[in-house]
């Protein structure tokens, strides 16, 4: 803070404000008693702040609430992102190649055994699945 | 009338409160918004801005630390949301691309006094616009939330001394402006 004698300088402002403490006040306020540059440093300051004080805030017209929620709620959700739809890819390719693979092999065989072959497996599947469903049951008496 | 203070409202959030945020919007959207109106000059903007700021203010909760400092911190987000802005404008007014803004028009309906003193109030918030964009922020929180210098310190991470070094030098500015209108 100035010392005594000084011009205000940069507390201009903090005087106008308010923003020096009693001490100070006291100073500030004898400088100026004596000091009309200063005087007129603290008037122009002083109708500055009260100039841009009478320029009415904007109002906002209907809340942003919704728009915000809206964001948060859509946070919430899940979101595809690069690296999922990339797996996500990579398997409907993997299960296409596969597909592919095993119609191949269908068709090398003739259809009897192909037939065969499904009626096989899909025994087989119905009896493991069966057997792991109910194990304490007759189908495990039954094979 | 919720009682509960901003700094338990935050509580309420980070545990994933949306209650909370509406109420704590209820409070200040108002103060956010007028701040980012006379930092940016378009409603707009300062709009999106404002829903950016609480949205912000939501993700955030859970690292916000209850000190009592609520509005330092909420005028922090804002602040830094404006100022980057500023930014992206002022590159595209280079490039070309945006307008400088407009001043808000008056109704030329008034008496001659009246009339003036408006002119001089919008000629000083066009000045206010010219003003580096921390004197802007400073000047701005000082005047559309009457924050004490103590808290310009702490919303702009900085020392009061610096606070009143940038109110000084803004106001100076400012009445060099005046000088030509009074």
């Amino acid at each position: 803070m100035n010392p005594d004698g000084e011009h205000l300088g940069r507390s201009v402002a903090a005087f106008v404000d308010g923003e020096v403490d009693e001490r100070a006040r006291a100073r500030l306020e004898t400088h100026l008693s004596q000091c009309s540059s200063c005087r007129s440093e603290v008037r122009d300051a002083t109708l500055v702040r009260e100039t841009l004080s009478s320029v009415s805030s904007s109002e906002l017209s209907g809340s942003t609430w919704g728009e915000v929620r809206a964001r948060i709620v859509r946070d919430r959700q899940p979101v595809w992102t690069p690296a999922m739809a990339l797996a996500a890819t990579a398997l409907l390719a993997a299960g296409i190649f596969m597909g592919s693979q095993l119609a191949g092999a269908t068709t090398a065989r003739d259809s009897e055994t192909s037939t065969e072959l499904w009626l096989t497996l899909g025994s087989s599947l119905q009896t493991e699945t069966l057997s792991g469903l109910y194990t304490d049951t007759p189908y495990e008496d039954a094979r | 009338m919720d009682n509960r203070g901003d700094d338990e409202l935050m509580r309420t959030i980070a545990s994933g409160d949306e209650d909370g945020l509406r109420v704590l919007m209820e409070r200040w959207e108002r103060p956010v918004f007028g701040f980012l109106v006379r930092m940016l000059q378009s409603e707009e903007d300062a709009r999106e801005l404002t829903s950016e700021t609480f949205y912000r203010v939501y993700r955030n909760a859970p690292s916000y630390r209850a000190e009592g400092k609520f509005k330092s911190w909420l005028f922090r987000i804002s602040g830094n949301l404006a100022r980057s802005a500023l930014r992206r404008k002022r590159i595209l007014r280079w490039v070309g691309i945006d307008e400088a803004p407009e001043p808000r028009a008056s109704p030329s309906t008034q008496p001659d006094d009246v009339l003036e003193a408006r002119a001089r109030a919008e000629a000083l918030e066009v000045a206010v616009q010219s003003l580096p964009a921390r004197q802007r922020q400073a000047i701005l929180l000082r005047l559309e939330t009457g924050m004490s210098y103590r808290e310009i310190a702490d919303t702009m991470h900085t020392s009061v001394s610096a606070v009143e070094t940038l109110l000084h030098r803004a106001t100076t500015r400012l009445k060099q402006r005046m000088g030509g209108l009074t």
